[in-house]
């Protein structure tokens, strides 16, 4: 019986949150293209350089929020209703959160999307780190707060599906994937508390004209509060995927459930206390904070090496279930041909790469090297653009089917897909991270300066143009073959069996080989509590001290 | 054979030149770039002698001649990947301007990006402007623009190289 059938308001749930995150994919994707064949040189004939900033705020926005917290959102809803078997536990206030979301992405969406019309009053090219002194309309900010507001509430929803499983099963441990969603969420709830307030408290006043100016380091401080945080909420579903469907799609279990607890906990307590390793050229942070800020985030590695050990073991394990021999020979055997399982593997792979190019951020003295060059989108583009993006589209060739109970449709397409974009996604990054180096900046339209000539230790800046032209061309290319999958199988009309077995195996080393106070949620959220208050208590406090409203700064509208 | 079979073989090339080419291409990209990086930091790149470049139409005394302004070429010369030239600018005309040299074009057609300027040269005034790019590897320039500035309105010639 397919999940569909099990339970199919849950279902209905997830395909609502899978299509509203695909279409964002789209436009953001289509925005991602213009955005890298304008700023290359290499096409300039889709926008105009005011409009670039347009596209750059709605790429930004509508891949790195609305894609992912959609996915995350359907994602979640099933795992937590598969993993407990539980249903919905009030559908209203299910459709309640998915509504608000949807409202408030609509709105903050259009307010970007105004920027393309002179007439609109409405604009916001504030890019997606929308701090102070860029100033947005109001209603960008509504938005922003009302789809926020939303994904507390998804949260919540998760929350009282654990309860009621857990009146019923007192002394059981918590399944992983609901382990992993309710992790998830409480680092989310931690997190934007320091966006809801910048919002609430500054942007939104400061927009409606209420308060004449905001002070930019404050605004800037409680975005990164969030800001850092927001990229494992991104990763953690991806996480969720690693570890609890890659391992059955390589044909094996998952080697370890304790070392999964761990890591999802370390994500808990880790993400918040970095923020700082963004503000690293922010004058008046004492230096000491960013070293702790810095600390933290290399420990943040941590959880990332022990997922590569354990999601590889597993794939291991899985191999050789299916023939594999060798000490590389394995590999062999690991289903290439399953576009679910390739697109996970090589999205994992890339990580691997982000993970590196992450450490050279997070070094405080290395970090002036990169800072605000090309470095940067190289970076995130092999984390959340690939870790995360590559993964929830590859996974969704094996979940899509199980909440529409249609076969996959256009299978040589979506086999070849994962690859495409894993070449597209070299390509550009590559040449993203080489730019980088020789000290091209981003976040501007223009790619050529007066008296500034960029050394590029390899290639010259012309190839790296091109290089980036060709894989954001690549990578859309692969985005459209994904989506013309999704759509095919989503029009199909439903007939015979899915071909997909949505059974999860038990892990080779069960939760029972773990302490109980790996579940206890409330220890770790106070850890998390205290970690962030030595991280952020001082700082803020002086911040807020001297007028929190000053020094100040009038808006910046962008015209 | 069957059908079947020959799907299959086909689906087996098919995830060949996949994995092949998927993971082939990436390797190979990021070998190249890791090599050419190690080549720039140890290989003794800058060692090579300068060679000097000649105008293949003539500069003349003064590049721009319609100008007011006199800009003589003083000299090119290329070292491994970078190239150098040198332009003396005298403001001969009666409002301030500017002389600026790039971008450069390569033999092959590549375009190296950066315009180099003089600050502004009050008229009487004379300077030189000694610009430098680091062009492809392997490459060497065939033209670079010239462009003198009066008031926001240019002048501007391509300088060609004998190659």
């Amino acid at each position: 019986m397919t999940f569909i059938d099990e339970r199919p308001e849950v279902a209905r749930m997830v395909r609502l949150n899978f299509t509203i995150s695909f279409g964002a994919l789209l436009v953001g994707g289509l925005f991602g293209m213009i955005q890298a064949l304008h700023r290359t040189d290499v096409f300039r004939g889709f926008v105009n350089s005011q409009d670039y900033y347009t596209v750059l705020t709605g790429h930004g926005v509508l891949l790195a929020l609305f894609f992912t917290t959609f996915f995350l959102s359907g994602l979640f809803t099933w795992g937590v209703s598969r993993s407990l078997d539980e249903p919905l536990p009030n559908a209203t206030a299910t459709k309640g959160w998915f509504t608000l979301m949807f409202s408030g992405a609509t709105i903050a969406a259009l307010t970007v999307l105004g920027g393309f019309v002179p007439s609109m009053p409405f604009k916001a090219d504030v890019l997606f780190t929308f701090y102070a002194p860029l100033q947005a309309h109001p209603l960008f900010y509504v938005g922003l707060a009302m789809f926020l507001v939303g994904s507390w509430l998804s949260g919540l929803d998760w929350f009282r599906m654990y309860r009621s499983w857990n009146k019923k099963n007192p002394d059981k441990r918590v399944p992983l994937q609901t382990f992993m969603a309710l992790t998830t969420m409480l680092m989310w709830y931690i997190s934007t508390m320091g966006v809801a307030v910048e919002v609430l408290f500054f942007l939104l006043p400061w927009s409606l004209g209420i308060i004449d100016t905001v002070d930019p380091l404050l605004t800037r401080t409680l975005f990164w509060f969030f800001g850092h945080p927001v990229v494992y909420f991104w990763l953690m579903p991806a996480y969720f995927v690693w570890y609890t469907i890659l391992p059955k799609l390589s044909g094996g279990r998952l080697f370890s459930d304790p070392l999964a607890r761990v890591v999802f906990l370390l994500f808990l307590i880790l993400s918040t206390p970095v923020g700082y390793h963004h503000q690293y050229l922010d004058p008046g942070i004492p230096s000491g904070f960013k070293f702790v800020a810095m600390t933290n985030t290399m420990f943040l590695l941590l959880p990332s090496l022990l997922t590569a050990f354990t999601v590889v073991a597993s794939m291991e394990h899985g191999a050789r279930q299916r023939g594999g021999k060798g000490y590389l020979g394995w590999l062999r055997a690991l289903p290439w041909d399953n576009p679910a399982f390739s697109g996970s593997a090589l999205a994992g792979l890339m990580f691997a790469a982000g993970g590196f190019s992450g450490m050279i951020n997070a070094g405080m003295n290395i970090n002036y090297l990169v800072h605000n060059s090309t470095w940067v989108p190289g970076h995130f583009h092999l984390t959340v653009g690939t870790a995360t993006a590559l993964t929830f589209m590859s996974i969704s060739y094996w979940l899509w089917p199980q909440v529409t109970g249609k076969r996959l449709q256009h299978r040589r397409l979506a086999m070849v897909q994962p690859y495409v974009w894993f070449v597209g996604m070299t390509l550009m990054s590559n040449a993203l991270h080489r730019g980088g180096l020789a000290g091209i900046p981003r976040r501007t339209a223009e790619p050529q300066y007066n008296n500034v000539n960029f050394e590029t230790m390899v290639g010259s800046v012309g190839e790296l143009r091109l290089q980036i032209g060709i894989g954001a061309i690549l990578l859309f290319t692969s985005l459209f073959m994904f989506l013309l999958v999704m759509t095919g199988t989503w029009l199909v009309d439903r007939r015979g069996s899915i071909a997909v077995d949505g059974h999860i195996p038990a892990p080779l080393s069960g939760p029972n080989d773990s302490p109980t106070i790996l579940d206890n949620f409330r220890v770790w959220v106070v850890l998390a509590i205290v970690l962030v208050i030595i991280a952020y208590g001082i700082p803020l406090s002086s911040m807020v001290i001297d007028g929190p409203l000053s020094p100040g700064s009038p808006p910046i509208v962008p015209v | 054979m069957t059908e079947s079979e020959q799907s299959g073989i086909s689906r087996r090339t098919i995830i060949r030149v996949l994995v092949g080419g998927g993971i082939g291409i990436p390797i190979a990209v990021e070998s190249a770039t890791l090599l050419g990086m190690l080549d720039e930091q140890f290989g003794g790149g800058g060692e090579g002698d300068a060679t000097t470049l000649s105008l293949a139409n003539d500069g003349g005394d003064d590049l721009l001649s319609e100008t007011p302004q006199v800009e003589r070429f003083v000299e090119a010369t290329q070292r491994d990947r970078k190239f150098v030239a040198k332009v003396d600018f005298r403001n001969a005309g009666d409002a301030p301007a500017t002389f600026a040299l790039g971008p450069v074009v390569t033999g092959g057609g590549i375009r190296v990006d950066g315009v180099r300027e003089t600050e502004t040269v009050e008229p009487g005034d004379r300077t030189r402007l000694t610009a430098e790019w680091e062009l492809p590897r392997g490459s060497e320039p065939a033209t670079v623009e010239a462009k003198t500035t009066v008031d926001g309105e240019s002048t501007t010639r391509t300088l060609q190289f004998e190659l």
